[in-house]
Order: structure tokens, then sequence, then C-alpha cells
């Protein structure tokens, strides 16, 4: 465990900075991705195929029905369930869940979800042995690769993540008043390998 | 020092020292504590369970049932711990255990001189009347006597944690069956895990004197490490002991990470709990040496063959100075060769068998060891061993030995083949256990599926690798398997010396004599799970491993069926011990569980609130201002605040789902009581769901935002459970409906404002969004924004009974509007009020709540049964109509007020007419909830009493004998303040 934890209040996210093993480089990078649209598309009633042409219209983007990541320049659409994908992209001009709501709401139910999350990249050169205490799905390149998605249950705490590229990297979508609690498992699965928390200025 | 003066796989360069009682030892690394200890001549290391009788080691495994100790002092003591799978570190510090004042020494010893009333069922005939004792008397006092180690009194200073781990194939034991599995496998290409709970890969090879293709089976093992090593492929994983096999290929294991340390290093834990998920597995587990039962089997000195073997050949520690192998196999004499080939004497070896096979005695000859066939060990002697009594057929004679090594032959070790209730299977001819059903994609190599010989645990490892990876699509190159000798399994079935002298063991760990089988027989106990359970025959911490065939095979003796008949009893998860801690892992103190902040909480805490556990929720509870003597005199502020002015309290807490489509008025008309589709755009509506059995599920407000569009609420504690039943009726009830469900619980920060003043400064946080009474009546509902451009949502609802307004924005700027709204209402005096003065107020306002949702009411009971449509079907309708629910004597919600306004009400007493007896006949009802009104100036409740709605102004009797209280109460309409609702629509 992470000497940190036993003085931070269960109720606070981890600081900035280095935890656990300080020799070293880290083994575990977690960057906080604070400035993200989210939004939870679900397609109405047999509607999922007309949720892939808008997202192809709309965004550039085939979609996948699948536990998959779908995206085109900085928007993803990631499978969360049949019909249900967690869309994401970085704000700019048009907010997400307008573009959402202007050309989906014919064959889908969107919701803003912006705010329901922790969003958190996680890399570096120890980044699966950690997950490994975490995560109870195989993270071997057999197995889940870039673009695979899982919701999944990680230290008790239900949450979507996905793979971001084969270094490998991983996005986590962590339920907001869960955050403090997935931050402290983290920082225990990581201890060993040295765990950097970079400033949430960063995304 | 018994330290033998060469071999073993010790390394004698490394010195470690250690405690035994507080005596200074030495020992070398690659020693456990059990060979380190007979290495110092250390040959009594414990007291029994129950008989207290002095014990050594017998076994040189984790099957080990004597040498019980106490690893490690102060917060890391450990007790129970088996010495010979302790890893000797440098500093090691242990202790014996269940004996005072001393290892030698023990004053409840003494039992043994009362072991003929002690045997099984003593305690279920001696202690019977009176049977009150028993909690109070019998049970402590027999505890204390029986008994193995002391715990840690301090909390654990170290960590443990859990992984998860993946692979085509599982291997369990890396003797020479599991390391050609693993080897066979990894080659293909296959993801294997070699696990095994030694420290060392080799099981059997590591003990035994035995070539593999014509050189040292250790130079054998070397290779198939290095290879495995090279293979990316492979995972090996030492010190990790495979404990449970579970559904669809998972299995637990535990490692070992920091056991063999002093101390764990910075961040590493001490153990690591893996589960592991295996598409296939081969359980190469080997075999366990089974002792013969024959009086004084129990002394400081007797061990089993293969330990003898073990000692002596694998850490070079001589366990004694002379031996004698009492046996019925010829693997037990090829352990005596080698330990004589080590440096042991081997006195004699006595076998029950007439006439030994030739080629083993022409091997004793050529050693010089005298063999007595057709004979039995019938007593021992001394405190510890000093000399065997054999009886052969030419008289009984005495031989001086400190060391009697015994084997009535190899039991496969299958435990795990039994976890999924898989039968074991009697083999005559190796006189064993094998292996039934397995579980599903288990198959068992080697010695485990009672094939001894190293050539057949060889090709029998190879093959089993091979066929669990063809299985699934990896093509195994055909490699040669190495050869090595395929001795034939010689074994007489031998089970209990029945004219021998003293007390005969058959479970050690357990005091478990043969005399006591016996008993059970002659009491009817005679089915295997009975003998077990009167007996406690294999219930001790080593599962019976080295007792459970030997008890069954003399019970089969006693019934006159054959021991395949008799049946052996499952083995169960774990294998072996496993520590909780491990099981814990990161989930321990304050990381039990995830504890849930609420978006105001650093606010809150700011303004130093107290917090309650809501669930995983953490919500401020009361906010205590200097001078306040305690919560109650907080509470009655806060509530007097609120209904006089106004009061703010967070509720982001409620679970908040977000419904939308076609369907989805039609939805809410089929799970809530009441109707929806009638609800206009803008409105909320208070509903009620049942469960399918009729009983009130969750209730809460649900908004219309559009004509396809709804929010609805449910209360914190249920807000999982209800978007789960939701899931439920889409996916599995109603498929057909056009419904999108999201949670948007954690997207929405949610605050309340409450009182008669709520209404004047709201108008300075929203941003021209119209406020009146008019444009925003009770149970009106708007969508806008606040504190310039944040999108919100604005609901005229209200739990404490007052004008009230819950104000959403999005999570992230729940803080800030806080803030707002508290810099908005200083002028009014707004107050912050916690969830106690929240459940003052809903109590005075007669609403339901936890304590009332109970999972036993039905809506009639709680007066909500005229919100029943009559005109839809719903959930839980064809059940809430059951005539146990409709019946006039069932009681129901009203309220209740001491008749002496001083005295105060308990949740949870019991109502009692006048003048009769506090029987459960008499029994009309409890009190759900109870608070002090400050509204009223006495205490008030909430409760559930027959005829209750019937019986307004009639007292009856608060019974609360858990608390002492006995008082006149006046039955009362539940809502003590404001009946007719009318703050709430001004």
């Amino acid at each position: 465990m992470s000497e940190i934890l036993s003085d931070l209040p269960v109720t606070d996210l981890l600081p900035p900075g280095r935890h656990g093993r300080g020799e070293g480089d880290a083994g575990v990078i977690a960057d906080p991705v604070t400035q993200l649209g989210l939004a939870l598309v679900v397609a109405r009633k047999g509607k999922a195929e007309e949720v892939a042409r808008a997202a192809l219209e709309t965004f550039g983007i085939a979609l996948v029905d699948a536990p998959k990541v779908s995206f085109a320049g900085d928007v993803s659409f990631v499978g969360v369930g049949p019909g249900r994908w967690l869309v994401s992209a970085t704000p700019g001009g048009e907010t997400l869940l307008q573009r959402l709501a202007d050309r989906f709401s014919y064959c889908a139910a969107v919701t803003d979800q912006s705010d329901a999350n922790l969003v958190l990249d996680l890399y570096g050169p120890q980044v699966t042995a950690a997950l490994e205490k975490l995560v109870p799905l195989d993270l071997h390149p057999s197995a889940f690769g870039p673009a695979d998605a899982a919701a999944t249950l990680v230290a008790l705490i239900p949450l979507t993540f996905w793979q971001l590229n084969d270094a490998p990297a991983y996005r986590f979508a962590v339920p907001r008043s869960f955050a403090p609690a997935f931050l402290r498992a983290l920082a225990s699965a990581a201890a060993g390998y040295g765990l950097e928390m970079t400033g949430p200025q960063r995304g | 020092m018994s330290r033998l003066s060469e071999g073993g796989l010790i390394d004698r360069s490394k010195p470690l020292a250690f405690t035994f009682d507080g005596k200074a030892m030495r020992g070398y690394a690659g020693d456990t504590l059990a060979s380190a200890l007979l290495a110092n001549d250390v040959r009594l290391v414990g007291r029994s369970f129950k008989y207290h009788r002095p014990r050594g080691i017998f076994s040189a495994g984790s099957e080990e049932p004597n040498a019980l100790v106490e690893l490690r002092a102060g917060a890391r003591r450990e007790p129970n711990t088996r010495a010979t799978v302790v890893e000797l570190y440098d500093g090691l510090s242990a202790e014996s255990q269940n004996r005072w004042p001393s290892l030698d020494f023990d004053i409840q010893a003494v039992n043994g001189l009362f072991s003929p009333l002690l045997g099984a069922g003593f305690y279920y005939k001696t202690f019977m009347w009176p049977a009150a004792l028993w909690e109070k008397l019998y049970e402590p006092v027999i505890r204390r006597a029986a008994g193995l180690g002391r715990g840690a009194e301090q909390p654990d200073p170290d960590s443990y944690e859990k992984a998860f781990a993946f692979c085509d194939l599982l291997v369990i034991g890396a003797g020479p069956a599991g390391l050609m599995a693993a080897l066979v496998a990894g080659r293909s290409g296959a993801r294997v895990i070699l696990a095994d709970e030694d420290f060392r890969l080799g099981g059997r090879l590591l003990s035994e004197v035995s070539e593999i293709d014509d050189a040292p089976a250790l130079a054998f093992v070397a290779k198939a490490e290095a290879e495995l090593a090279s293979l990316p492929n492979v995972r090996v994983m030492r010190r990790t002991t495979v404990f449970g096999a579970y559904d669809s290929g998972t299995f637990g294991a535990v490692e070992k990470v920091a056991d063999h340390l002093p101390v764990p290093s910075a961040f590493m834990p001490r153990q690591r709990y893996w589960k592991i998920i295996a598409k296939r597995s081969v359980l190469a587990s080997g075999a366990i040496d089974r002792p013969i039962v024959f009086g004084g089997n129990d002394r400081p000195g007797v061990m089993s063959a293969q330990a003898l073997r073990t000692y002596a050949v694998r850490y070079a520690a001589a366990p004694g100075k002379r031996a004698v192998v009492f046996a019925n196999n010829g693997y037990a004499w090829s352990a005596a060769f080698d330990a004589a080939a080590a440096g042991v004497e081997i006195a004699a070896i006595v076998d029950v068998r007439d006439e030994a096979p030739a080629i083993q005695m022409e091997r004793a000859n050529r050693r010089g060891i005298r063999v007595i066939s057709g004979a039995q060990v019938i007593a021992t002697s001394g405190r510890l061993l000093t000399g065997v009594t054999v009886r052969t057929p030419s008289g009984d004679q005495r031989i001086a030995a400190d060391v009697l090594a015994v084997s009535g032959g190899s039991s496969p070790n299958i435990g795990l083949t039994s976890h999924m209730g898989g039968k074991p299977v009697y083999r005559a001819d190796i006189a064993g256990f094998v292996p039934g059903a397995c579980p599903p994609g288990m198959r068992v190599a080697g010695s485990a599926r009672g094939e001894h010989s190293l050539a057949r645990c060889l090709t029998t490892g190879a093959a089993m690798g091979n066929e669990a990876v063809s299985d699934l699509g990896f093509s195994a190159s055909p490699t040669p398997v190495p050869q090595a000798r395929d001795n034939p399994v010689t074994v007489a079935p031998f089970w209990h010396v029945a004219h021998s002298r003293g007390p005969a063991f058959v479970d050690l760990q357990n005091d478990v004599t043969a005399k006591d089988i016996k008993i059970a027989h002659a009491e009817g106990f005679r089915a295997v799970e009975l003998l077990k359970r009167y007996t406690t025959l294999g219930m001790a911490t080593d599962q019976g491993r080295t007792s459970n065939v030997t008890g069954l095979a003399i019970m089969a003796t006693l019934t006159g069926q054959a021991v395949g008949e008799t049946g052996t009893t499952l083995f169960r998860p774990p294998y072996t011990p496993v520590a909780l801690g491990a099981l814990a892992g990161h989930h321990r103190g304050k990381d039990f569980r995830a504890t849930r902040p609420t978006p105001s909480h650093a606010w809150a805490r700011g303004k130093g609130a107290v917090f309650v556990e809501a669930g995983l929720w953490l919500r401020a509870q009361y906010f205590p201002r200097a001078g306040e003597r305690d919560w109650l005199e907080t509470v009655n502020r806060e509530v007097k605040a609120t209904r006089t002015g106004v009061g703010l309290i967070d509720v982001s807490t409620f679970g908040k789902i977000d419904i939308q489509g076609p369907d989805a008025a039609a939805f809410l008309d089929r799970v809530y009581i009441n109707t929806f589709s009638t609800l206009a755009v803008g409105r909320a509506r208070y509903g009620v769901m049942l469960r399918e059995d009729g009983i009130v599920m969750d209730d809460g407000t649900t908004s219309r935002l559009g004509p396809e569009h709804f929010l609805m609420t449910t209360t914190t504690a249920n807000a999982a459970k209800v978007y789960q039943h939701l899931e439920f009726c889409l996916q599995v009830l109603w498929p057909d409906l056009d419904v999108q469900m999201a949670s948007v619980s954690e997207q929405w920060a949610q605050i309340s404002i409450a009182g008669p003043r709520a209404r004047a400064f709201l108008e300075q946080v929203v941003d021209g969004l119209d406020v009146s009474n008019e444009a925003l009546p009770f149970m009106g509902v708007a969508q806008g924004s606040v504190m310039g451009g944040v999108p919100a949502r604005l609901f005229r609802v209200s739990f404490s009974g007052e004008l009230g307004y819950e104000i959403a924005v999005p999570a992230r700027q729940g803080s800030r509007l806080v803030e707002a709204l508290m810099a908005a209402g200083a002028p009014y005096d707004i107050t912050p009020y916690g969830t106690e003065a929240l459940g003052v107020m809903r109590i005075e306002k007669g609403h339901v709540s936890g304590n009332e949702l109970n999972g036993h009411t039905a809506a009639r009971d709680l007066g909500l049964g005229r919100m029943a449509s009559t005109k839809k079907d719903y959930v839980g309708r064809v059940l809430s109509q059951r005539p146990a629910f409709l019946e006039a004597d069932r009681p129901m919600l009203v309220g209740f007020k001491p008749v002496d306004p001083k005295d105060r009400l308990r949740a949870g007493a019991h109502f009692l007419p006048h003048g009769r007896s506090a029987t459960t006949a008499n029994d009309e009802g409890y009190m759900t909830s109870v608070a002090f009104s400050p509204t009223l100036g006495h205490w008030i409740g909430l409760g559930l009493i027959v005829r209750g709605p019937e019986r307004i102004g009639e007292t009856v009797r608060a019974y609360d004998p858990v608390r002492g209280g006995d008082i006149p109460v006046e039955i009362c309409h539940p809502a003590f303040v404001d009946p007719e609702g009318e703050r709430l629509r001004v």
C-alpha cells in the first residue's frame, strides 16, 4: 500500500505527484483528462443502424456495435452495451451534447455525462502489471488490444475503460463519486512501480 | 548438530540465524524451518490440539499435521504456521504453541490421562445439562483447553493484494509431471502458468536420488526451468499455492510474495491472492506418504518415510541418528536407501508383507540393511522416540532408534479434483483413491492420478499437457519424453496395527484415535461424512490429508465393507489455509469499500459538518456550531431554521435515472403503482413501485421533461437496485417497449432548499427563470440555467414539508451552486442542514423512508394504497392483492406520541394493548422511526400497528425490553406538521 493512503481522506482525490516507489522513472503514469465532453447515446429500439449512419454522416466514424472504440479526429464512440455508446470529444465551438442532440435524437436517446466521470489515461512501462491487480479481464495483446473496450468492475467500482494504443495506454472513465476510491486502489496497485499522478491541467 | 556433512540443496555459504522458543540456532539458505530445526536436533516442536501430547515433525510438506508454530512476533505473529513450509530467513523467530508453561512441561498434558474419557462425542455426551451453560461455561472452557496458536493482537502492518491472471493452461505442481506438461504446452505457443507451492521447482526430484535421461534428475529440473524461463508465453509462479478450483476454469491461488523475508520490502505485499482463469488445467500435485496407525505412532521421532528421505537428501538434515522404516510398499524402501546414502543409519526395514519383492531385497542386502518381513511395529518408547517394539513371526523384539519412518503407501493428492463435487475412486492395485470426475477442463498427471513411477510421471505429464493444448487448437511438436525408471508400484494394503499398545492416532492434528473410530462405529456413525463430523477426523487445518484414507479404511474393516464401497469424504477449498488478509487485499480498513463523497463534500467539511455513512455515500449528518452541547441541539436548530426560514441540503445521492423513448410513459405506468402517462410536461409526481411479490420496493418523484423524456429519482439506498430492476423489466419482461435508460446520478448535483423563505432569494441564482408560485407551482419542473449559464433543472418538490426547490446542475458545479445559494440566502439566515434534520422533518411530515420501506410493507400498509391505479397493470399488482395484504388486522402506518410529553420514544419498541402480557400473541406492531420534534417540543414516532388508522386517539404500550422502556403512547395521524400540505403550495 502506498503510504500516502493512510493520511489522505477517503473522500479526496489522490493529489498530483509521485506516489509509491520514488526511485527511478515512474512505472505507471496517470493523466487526468479534464476537458472532455462525454455523452451516452442509446439507440432507440431497432435503430442501431441509423445511429451508425448518423455517426458516419456527422463525424465520419464507422461505428461498431460491440465493446470497441470507433473514432475519427477527436471524437470517439465506445461501445458499452448493445446499442449503447459512450461518446467523447474534446471541446470546441459546438458542444458535443448539442451536436449529438441535433443529429441523433431521431434515432437515439442522448444524455450528458461530461460531469459523471473522472477520465484518466494510464500508461507507463508497468501499466500492464499494475492493471493485472485491478482489472478482472485478460489484457494480453491476444485478447485485448487498441480499440477494445470493456464495462467492468475494478476494486468493486463499476467503470468503463478502453485501450488507446499499443504502448499500451488505457483510458478509464470512473463514476465521479467513486474517483477517490479508484485512485486509492490504483495507488496501491502501482505503489511498487511508482505512480506519477499528473496535474489536472493536462488533457 | 544433525546437519549432514555434505549434500543437500542448501547453500552452506549463506548461514542464517534464527530462534525457536528463544533459543538461538543456525540454518542455511534453502532450509525450511522444519529442516533447520531437525538439523539443530530439535525434535519436540509442539503440543497436540486436544491432549497436549508432545509432537515432532511428521512430514516435509504442506500436509503437516503436527509441527504448527507461531511465526514472527508482535503485530506480525502468525499462529498455526506449518514449520515444514516456512522458508528459513535470517532473523526468523518461532515459538511453539498450545503449551503452558513450556513446551517441555505442559500442564494440560494431564488431558492425556483423561483421554479414555475424552473420546469421540465426549462433549456432546458430557455437557448436556444444563444446556444454558453451553454459551457461558462449557464452550469457553473447551475452547481454552483445546487450541492452536495465538493470533496477533495488533493490526497487521503488512499489505496484501489481489491480481488476475489468464492462461490457456494452468499446470498445478512443478514436479516431473508438471514440468513436462508445462514444457510441452509452452513449446506449442500456448499461454501457460506453472504454479507450485514450493520455493523451488522439481517436486519429488528435489528429494529423490534418481536419473532422467541417464543424468541426475536435478539436471533435468535445471534444464526445464531454464527453458520455461526462456518462453515468453510461460509464467512460472513459485511459492504459489493453487487452493481452489471453481466454476468456468477459475482457480484461487495465493502467492507468498514476502513470507520468506523478515519483513516485506517497501511497497511489497506480503501475499498476493490470484484469481487465475485457465481454459484448461493439468493437476500434477503428486502424492502424500500415508501413515500406518499403531500404538505410540505420535511420538516425536515418528515421521513419514518420504519426509525422512526429503530431510536427508534435500536438506542434508538427519532427523535422527538411527532410523527404523516401517512400511508396506517399495517406495518407502527406496526412501530408506536414499536416506542411507545421504548418511542416515537405517537400523531395519520392517515390512508387513511376508515377502518383499526380490529386487528390493537384493538392494537392501547390497546396502547391508536389515529387513524384517511379515512384521509390524506394535509399540514405541521414549519421551522422544528411543526405540520401537516389532512383532515378528519369530517373536517381539525391541530395536533402538530415534527415528521411525512410516509409510502405508502413497495417497494421490487429489484435493482439487473434488472441489466441484467429483468423487474419488478407489484403486485397489495402488491402495489409494484416484480422481473421479474432475472439474471441467482439468486433467490429472503423474502421481496425482496414481501413476507413481518417475517414467509414468514424465509421460503422463507430457501427454496431459499435449492433450490440453491440442484441445485448444495448439499443435505440440512431438518431442521425445525423457527416459527414467519405470519401477512398478508394489504395495500391500495395510492400515492399522490392531494389536498394538498405547493410543494409536489416525488424525494427528485433531487427536483422533483408532479407538474413536471404533466408538463411532459402535454408535452408528459409520458413513464417512458422519464419521468425520462425529470424531472430527479430517476436520483440522490439514483437512486430514494424512489421515482420511486410513480412517475410512479402519471403518471399512469394522463394517466389513471394501474401502472403495466405504468411499471418501470430499475435499473442499481451500487446499491449504488462506490468510484472510490475502482475500481482502486492498479492501481493508478505510478501503474496505468505496467511500462516495457528495459534490458539496469539501464545502461541507469546511463548514465543520459531521458526516455519516449512507450506504457507500458519506453525507453531512449535521453542522454543529460553537456552543452547541450535543447533536440534538444542533439538529433542533437546523429544523427550526428550516421551518421558519430556509435550510439547504445536498440531495445528490438520490438515484437519478433518465428514461426516454416513445414508450417511456407506458413503461413508467407498468413499474409504478400510479399513473405517469397522464403527467404533463413540466410536472413531477410522487411514485411508488412494488416488487413482483407486492411489497414496496422504492419511492420517489419522477418528472416529465418532454413528451418522451422522464427523469426518475430513487432513494439513495435503492439507486442501483431500482436501475437493475428497470433493466430487468426492459430486457426480460417487456423487450418490445421502445425505451432508453441511462443513469445520470453521477452527472447531476442536486441541492435542495426548503423553508418559507426559499423563494425569496432563488431569483438571484437562477438565470431569468420565473419561480413564482404561478409559473412554478408545487410539483412543477423547469429547465434553464443558473449562475450565469450553468445548465440547470429546477424541481419544486419537498421532503421536509416546506416550500422547497431542488436545483440540479452538472456535478462539477455542485459546490459552486451551494456557495451561490448560501450567499444569496445569507440575508435570510440560510442554514445548511444534514441527514438528521432531514430525517426529523420527514417524520414530522409523516413521509415514509427506508425504515418503513423495509421489505415487509405493502403500499396499503403505508397508507399509499389509494395511489394504486385500478385501471392498469403494474409490477406487483397481482401479489399485492394477496389475502394477507388485505386483512383488516394488518399493521398499518400511523403516528405516535408519548402520553407524557417528557417520555422518549424508541424505534423498535413493540406495541401492546394495555393490561396484556408481553407475548408474541399480543404484539400489535412496532415503532419504525422516531425523532425529537423541535416543532412540537416532544418525541414523535411513526410505526405500524394493527388497524392503525381506525385507532387514532387510542393509547397503547410501547414496550422496549432491550432498553428497558415501557410507556403509554397515543396513536395519531402520521403527519404531525401541516397535514393539509398548505406550506408546500404557498
